[in-house]
């Protein structure tokens, strides 16, 4: 039949060529690289705009003139140019990194990739793990290398800790987000779904064109987009997901205890009674042995229970739904391309209740004229969540033999299981404490360009995001509960009831005016040479706006509806929060051909948030690129392209708006409202923080083999060294001053590292493919200056001078009794003393009274690790069997970061007893000798809680390996062949998290955050502390997925 | 198409000139007044007047704003024995490290203090560095005082701002401004030289508009002068000033309304509490052991100048739901009648306290009933002195001395009262030897606190007896009144054992210790061995250095 078609076209094409010498027919086929038809690849003629796509069989047909030449092209392969020819079969060959052609950001201007000469990431769509459900942050997982791209939690909607190439301040590591060229707020909200692909730039040398912003990076999504003459088609996945958390190889709690019994081996309370629960659930705690008595210096944990015990996290974490359901149509005319995606996302919590996004995207684009393009790009997106916060300490520290889901006479769940403990039984919010939270998400972009016949180039974009926050919480009347009754126990604000509102608007603005001017030397002036250059002008304007709103009734009616107007107190207040930055850019780029290429630049940005409102911030960028490939390409087959690159760039990070403004606090104070000196000053003279960055890279490409093997391999490689001067810092002061702090801009950090990527295709057969994608991302951050000299503490983290950022700076247990101090000379222990103290076989000195573990002092701490990694990787493969069946893999690495493990602290706290709390760590039964004795020697755990300082013994190797996707999936599009209405169809099963290999002992070793000991959020203290603190989270999800992929 | 174009250049032009103005970049904070544009108004100053109180609020990295007046507070009950706090949250039970308890016979058990460290002033110098964080327990109090100082120094040179007008009889509502800001500094050098070994004086408001502070540490005798050197100040403006209703609306617009702004101190009123400061300041700062009868005489005069009956003082309440009154922060009611409440559960009723309350009181019969979820005993084991069997009743439920749910009647005074001047007058004349004079203000004040008890003028007691019914009184007539650390300290009852001190308590002693199941009451030799003054916190220290001339700063 395509013979015949084929043959019929010939003779057609002999007909045409018989009548008019002006025009020829040209058909042709489009193939990939083993022959299978590709449809809806472009065929354009060069110059003109009259494109056509191929048909499902790969076949076309376009009238050109004679000799044109005709681009073919087709997402995720290489273009080809070749002269118009009659029965053209193409194979076009996979672009390995799958990459677009172009990359824009960072570079201003759509620029060819061979001629780029920063270090920009993409992630195309087709990349993505199929496992990723929730949103970007997960696609980007593992897909970047030098990015460390950290699920803190497996709650739905948690935000993620991103960091571009190591740490580059004290107060945070969050990136530019910018969507199709303009900024946008929130990447959470973002589907993966609309995600066409995303490019991201690691730092200033290429983020310098973002100015005050750009410090950290950026990472730019772009949607979906339809063709011009592209086929109208439409795509449709569904996919579910069985989400469980991840609870780590090693079990967290004892199942043993030390608690005093009786002879019945019954739990006795400090009267003397068997323990045991009252009428409202409330538990009497088990009395423990004194840990002082010199008697008791060896009690052991070896009881066991004579009533039952239950697994908390079981009774507490649920096993969830995930459902995900997009849609997408794609098409376009001759005037217009387009794209709509509808897609939505329903995601049970694994702890309680449920979240869910919708998000509806129409990307347009209309071609009026020659030159001229409008672009419109819509995003709505809504989200709504009754989410509640949760409390896994109290799961994990609650008694053994606590039924969390026991309920009283009246159905409730006891909110207080324990009279020791202050903390509730996490089933009992639910029953009390009503959350509802939506989000409306309107984001607009605008984008005008028109290319002038010569020359210029004009574009104007203008981006809006409009982001309304509504939220309420809802505490029912709790004054008939049980156990208010007794023990005056309630949740929220009043046992009266209460009722917040707020609403939080957020309307940023984002234009950008460009203008081009490009000339090429050899077409413009008819020049030998083959100059072109780009003259880049453009204008910056951000505006961001917040207003908040928030009022509070507590005392509500003891009749429906619970209102703030019925509320018997009324409380309410407002804030409003706005900046500006404006900046301006001239940038030059020439090229040398293909061959060599340097641009220069200078970016000017003036904001209401630094500079005293009137000094601009001034960055300056150079870039250099050369391509030895072009010189010897024709001798080395094998080498099909090699760039060199370096780039030199600054940005900045803004502070907060209103950080350069001396202000009092006005507190309501009873009836009145009072002002005061701010605890923490604000500094006018506030300057913007400023990062210089080096980077010198090189890209190759290779073909090693000309067979089946290794027939391709794109390598990239960046060295990178940054300087962060003016790091804002909340720097402690004198508290004699009247301040606890002061903003400053006091220190530097000085970073530098190496980012590998690999891409490979390994094995290309007839029936099998493998192709391999390895990142590698090394980063070290060193604080070389700091404020007054004086060490930032806070905790476990520390920064000192000329140390890496994010240091556990902790005591820790002496190991010998004749251990000297911090002055190398006195004994901490008294030499008079040392009698009395012995070595375990830990190795750490204990008190030989108590067996309590001895610690150097507080003013002796020791650096034990670092809360950052070392280096990131990851690791795909993915391989196609009888072009029908696809598997892949992924595992990601973190290697050379500690983790403070403040949740197992809490478990190694004494038990039993008043104020005990139940929970105690599984390592409790671990035995150990002392003193010549041996076994689970409750005191020498205890004591090692006790100390109330972060210590040693709890700094872990956060290190891991997991198994971050495993995918199958099948093509079925054979067996719907006959349909007219669906042309592909994929099933796909994923798994996420899996595997994970780690030596941490804790449930998941990225459910980190920066925290103290009380669980206190350390993370916006501007004091370098991010991540890497374990403190009771709700670890990430192994999820089991299952999906439908339809096309029509 | 040609209009399409034109209309593009011209939109984007516009744009273009419209946003590059730098007067855009003009963007006041518009949620919080700037220093320049509030304290020169009166409404201002007033409000920054007030705001002394919200000094007590500060930033702790970490926490966030945390009440730190009411941290010192309940640290200082601690080490007075009257509640205990066994936790580590701001380091709390650490002042609290009592260095050894001995069971009475036949067991005769010594009971070190489970922490390790010897003394209390072992744990809080192990404490004392940044690293410690909020686990620096001497660090609040410090804190907050001078936090309280910077602010007053600042309305100070507010006040002297020519462009400052007030309204109706502007020089009645200067001076009261004025003794208020000296009235607070005074406060705060009273709590500051009362509690630290040295410390510095700071009166100059460039110490916190430019961060400049003194480095010169003088002993704290040197800033008990300095306290009374300021409240002296105060109370010669207080002296000249003649109340009005210009006095009484300035009053009422700087005292929190949860601080019974309707009880206007009066001039006079606050003469008196002055001369009570100052006694108290004497006294507090003196040991019984060694003080002679001049020194006796001195606190006589000053509390016979002192407080009367009816003399209102400055009392910290709560706000119906709490939300702004300074109590709420993290989840813990901040106020001392709310920490130690059942449901607070920060803090607990010490076996001390009540042991030292006379049979029959009324106050006790009221004040307080059996611990709801059962005795209380060696909380996490860290210390059998952590144990209790008594919790205070609420006041919603006919209590007296705590609250669970922002009762209005949950006030407690952070100034001296008048009951305090009659028991400071009470003490010295018992010790001079007018043991019945002594004896009838004790009776005045159990008579006030409707103790029910008989009548002790008369009774012909020993001097000893009378000494210890004043001690006894001064526990429970004086307790939450912020005052107990400074007895204890100055009766010798916290000094080392060695070197006398020590008391006979009541201790809640765990079954295991005594070869029985259940916890028992008895009576055990208790040896505190606390410091006296405090060194000065590392968090001072590492950013303003003792310089030459300093007094010791550590102990």
């Amino acid at each position: 039949m395509r013979a015949l078609l084929l043959s019929a076209v010939v003779l057609l094409f002999t007909c045409i060529k018989g009548w008019t010498q002006q025009t020829i027919v040209v058909t042709g086929k489009v193939t990939d690289e083993k022959g299978a038809a590709i449809a809806g690849a472009t065929i354009t003629p060069k110059g003109t705009r009259n494109a056509t796509t191929s048909k499902d069989d790969g076949t076309w047909s376009l009238q050109v003139k004679p000799k044109t030449k005709l681009i073919i092209s087709y997402v995720g392969y290489e273009s080809v140019e070749i002269e118009a020819r009659p029965g053209l079969t193409i194979a076009l060959a996979p672009d390995v990194k799958s990459l677009s052609d172009v990359v824009v950001t960072g570079v201003g201007v759509a620029t060819n990739r061979k001629k780029v000469p920063i270090d920009v990431a993409t992630v195309s769509s087709k990349d993505f793990a199929p496992s990723v459900t929730t949103n970007v942050q997960q696609a980007l997982d593992g897909q970047v290398a030098g990015a460390n791209i950290q699920q803190t939690s497996g709650t739905p909607g948690a935000p993620f800790n991103i960091t571009l190439r190591g740490i580059n301040s004290l107060d945070g590591t969050q990136p530019l987000i910018m969507v199709d060229g303009v900024e946008m707020d929130n990447l959470n909200n973002i589907d993966p779904a609309v995600v066409d692909h995303i490019e991201v730039v690691k730092g200033p040398a290429g983020g310098m064109l973002y100015g005050a912003q750009g410090a950290n990076g950026v990472i730019q999504i772009f949607t979906k987009k339809g063709m011009l003459n592209g086929k109208f088609s439409v795509n449709f996945n569904s996919k579910v997901s069985v989400d469980h958390i991840l609870t780590g190889k090693h079990p967290l709690i004892s199942n043993h205890h030390h608690f005093i019994t009786d002879a019945n081996n019954n739990l006795l309370n400090a009267s003397g009674n068997i323990v045991t629960k009252d009428a409202t659930g409330l538990w009497s705690d088990p009395q423990v042995p004194i840990a002082t008595a010199p008697a008791n210096a060896f009690v052991t944990n070896d009881k066991t229970y004579n009533i039952p015990t239950y697994d908390h996290l079981k009774q507490g974490f649920r096993q969830a739904l995930t459902f995900t359901n997009s849609v997408s149509l794609t098409g376009g005319t001759n005037t217009a391309d387009y794209a709509v995606t509808a897609s939505q996302l329903n995601q049970q919590d694994v702890l309680s209740n449920a979240f869910s996004r919708t998000n509806f995207t129409v990307n347009l684009g209309l071609h009026p004229f020659k030159g001229f393009i409008f672009r419109t790009i819509t995003q709505g997106i809504a989200r709504y969540q009754n989410l509640l916060a949760g409390n896994r300490f109290n799961m994990l520290t609650d008694y053994n033999f606590v039924d969390f889901t026991w309920k009283d006479p009246t159905g409730h769940y006891p909110l207080k299981t324990i009279n020791s403990s202050t903390q509730n039984n996490p089933l009992s919010e639910n029953q009390w404490h009503h959350q509802n939270k939506q989000t409306l998400e309107i984001f607009q972009d605008f984008d005008f360009n028109y290319k002038f016949p010569r020359f210029v180039e004009l574009d104007v974009k203008y981006g809006l995001d409009y982001n309304n926050d509504q939220g309420n919480n809802y505490y029912q009347v709790q004054t008939s509960n049980l156990q208010y009754a007794k023990y005056t126990t309630y949740w929220g604000p009043s046992p009266n009831g209460a009722l917040l509102d707020s609403t939080t608007r957020n309307f940023n603005q984002n234009g950008l005016y460009s203008g081009f001017f490009r000339t090429d030397w050899q077409k413009d002036f008819h020049s030998n040479l083959p100059v072109a250059t780009t003259t880049e002008f453009a204008y910056d304007y951000r505006k961001y706006a917040e207003t908040q709103y928030w009022a509070e009734g507590i005392g509500l009616p003891a009749y429906p509806p619970a209102t703030i107007s019925g509320a018997t107190t009324k409380t309410a207040g407002d804030y409003y929060q706005s900046s500006v930055t404006y900046g301006f850019l001239v940038n030059q780029t020439i090229d040398w051909g293909n061959l060599f290429g340097i641009s220069g630049g200078v970016r000017s940005d003036y904001g209401s948030a630094f500079g005293a409102a009137y000094k601009a911030a001034t960055f300056p960028r150079g870039t250099i690129y050369f391509r030895p490939s072009e010189l010897m390409t024709a001798q080395q087959p094998w080498l099909r392209d090699w760039k060199l690159r370096a780039a030199y760039g600054a940005a900045g990070i803004q502070p907060l708006p209103y950080d350069r403004q001396i202000t009092l606090s006005s507190p309501t104070l009873g009836n009145g409202v009072a002002l005061a000196l701010a605890s923490q000053g604000t500094n006018d003279s506030l300057k913007l923080m400023k990062n210089y960055e080096l980077e010198i890279g090189t890209d190759a490409t290779f073909s090693p083999f000309e067979g089946e093997w290794l027939p391709r391999l794109v390598f990239s490689g960046s060295y990178w060294h940054r300087k962060s001067q003016d790091v804002y810092q909340n720097a402690q002061v004198a508290p004699s001053t009247g301040y606890a702090t002061k903003l400053d801009n006091l220190s530097t950090i000085v970073s530098h590292g190496i980012d590998l990527s690999l891409d490979a295709s390994v094995y290309n057969g007839r029936n099998i493919s493998w192709e391999l994608s390895a990142r590698w991302g090394y980063s070290r951050a060193i604080t070389t200056k700091i404020a007054n000299g004086q060490d930032i503490v806070n905790f476990e983290f520390a920064v000192k001078q000329g140390q890496p950022v994010g240091l556990f700076y902790v005591m820790t247990p002496l190991h010998s009794v004749t251990q000297v101090g911090a002055d190398g000379k006195t004994p901490i222990i008294p030499a008079a003393k040392q009698g009395n103290y012995s070595l375990t076989s830990t190795g750490d000195v204990v008190l030989n009274g108590d067996n309590y573990v001895q610690y150097t002092p507080s003013n002796d701490l020791s650096v034990v690790g670092h809360a950052y990694p070392d280096f990131t990787s990851s690791l795909t493969n993915r391989f196609t069997f009888f072009k029908k069946l696809f598997v892949s893999f992924q595992f990601d690495w973190i290697h050379g970061n500690s983790i403070y493990n403040v949740t197992k602290q809490w478990l190694y706290r004494p038990t039993g007893g008043t104020g005990g709390q139940g929970g105690e760590s599984r390592d409790l039964d671990k035995k150990l000798t002392i003193q010549g004795q041996t076994g689970s020697f409750v005191n020498y755990y205890n004591s090692l809680y006790d100390v109330g300082l972060a210590v040693s013994p709890f700094v872990e190797n956060g290190s891991f390996i997991r198994l971050r996707d495993l995918s199958i999936g099948y093509d079925l599009s054979r067996y719907v062949a006959g349909s007219k209405a669906i042309k592909r169809l994929t099933i796909t099963a994923s798994g996420r998290n899996l595997l994970t290999f780690t030596k941490y002992s804790g449930l998941d070793p990225e459910n980190t955050g920066a925290y103290d000991e009380g669980g206190n959020d350390l993370s916006k203290s501007r004091t370098g502390a991010f991540s890497g603190v374990d403190f009771f989270g709700t670890p990430n999800l192994r999820s089991y997925q299952f999906s439908l992929n339809v096309g029509f | 198409m040609k209009k399409m174009k034109k209309l593009l250049y011209i939109l984007s032009t516009t744009l273009l000139l419209a946003a590059c103005k730098k007067t855009i970049l003009q963007l006041p904070n518009p949620n919080l007044p700037t220093p320049q544009s509030s304290l020169a108004t009166e409404g201002g100053v007033d409000a920054f007047a007030m705001g002394i109180y919200y000094k007590w609020i500060a930033f702790e990295t970490g926490d966030g704003n945390t009440n730190f007046f009411d941290i010192a507070w309940y640290m200082e009950s601690n080490m007075g024995d009257e509640d205990f706090t066994p936790y580590s949250n701001y380091g709390s039970r650490y002042p609290m490290n009592i260095a050894s308890i001995t069971l009475p016979a036949p067991y005769n058990t010594v009971v070190t203090n489970p922490s390790g460290f010897a003394n209390n002033l072992a744990i809080l110098e192990n404490f004392n560095s940044r690293s410690a964080g909020d686990g620096n327990s001497i660090q609040y109090e410090w804190d907050c005082f001078y936090y309280v100082n910077a602010q007053a120094n600042t309305l100070l040179q507010a006040l002297a701002n020519p462009a400052l007008k007030l309204s109706g009889d502007a020089a009645t509502r200067m001076k009261l401004l004025r003794a208020w800001a000296y009235y607070w500094k005074g406060y705060a050098y009273s709590k500051i030289g009362s509690m630290y070994l040295a410390a510095v004086i700071d009166d100059s408001p460039d110490s916190t508009a430019k961060g400049l502070t003194s480095n010169v540490y003088v002993v704290h005798d040197s800033v008990i002068g300095a306290a009374n050197r300021n409240l002296e100040q105060a109370a010669s403006i207080f002296a000249s000033i003649t109340e009005n209703s210009d006095y009484d609306t300035t009053f009422k617009a700087i005292i929190p309304s949860f601080n019974v702004a309707n009880h206007v101190i009066t001039p006079s009123m606050w003469v008196r509490q002055i001369h009570s400061f100052e006694a108290r300041n004497y006294m507090a700062n003196h040991k019984v052991a060694t003080m002679s009868s001049s020194d006796w005489t001195t606190i006589l005069n000053l509390a016979a100048s002192g407080m009367l009956e009816g003399d209102y003082t400055l009392q910290w309440g709560m706000a119906p739901a709490g939300v702004p009154d300074l109590t709420q922060n993290l989840g813990f009611l901040f106020h001392p009648m709310a920490l130690h409440s059942v449901s607070g559960g920060l803090s607990f009723v010490s076996e001390r306290l009540i042991q030292d309350i006379q049979p029959g009181d009324q106050r006790f019969t009221k004040g307080f009933e059996p611990y709801p979820t059962g005795t209380v005993v060696n909380v996490l084991n860290r210390g059998i002195q952590f144990g209790t069997r008594y919790a205070p009743v609420d006041i919603e439920k006919g209590g007296l001395y705590a609250t669970e749910n922002f009762s209005s009647a949950a006030v407690v005074p952070i100034a001296p009262t008048w009951e305090e001047t009659a028991l400071m007058t009470a003490e010295a004349d018992i010790y001079l030897g007018n043991t019945d004079a002594g004896l009838q203000l004790i009776d005045q004040v159990r008579a006030s606190q409707n103790a029910g008890l008989p009548p002790l003028a008369g009774s012909g007691i020993s001097q000893d007896s009378a000494i210890s019914q004043l001690h006894s009184e001064r526990r429970i007539g004086l307790y939450l009144h912020n005052v107990s650390w400074y007895d204890a300290r100055r009766w010798g009852i916290t000094a080392p054992a060695s070197a006398g001190g020590g008391r006979i308590g009541n201790i809640v002693v765990p079954g295991s210790l005594i070869n029985q199941t259940a916890a028992k009451v008895l009576p055990c030799f208790i040896n505190y061995d606390f410091v006296d003054y405090w060194d000065v916190p590392q968090n001072e220290l590492d950013f303003n250095p003792a310089g030459a001339g300093s007094a010791p700063v550590k102990n």
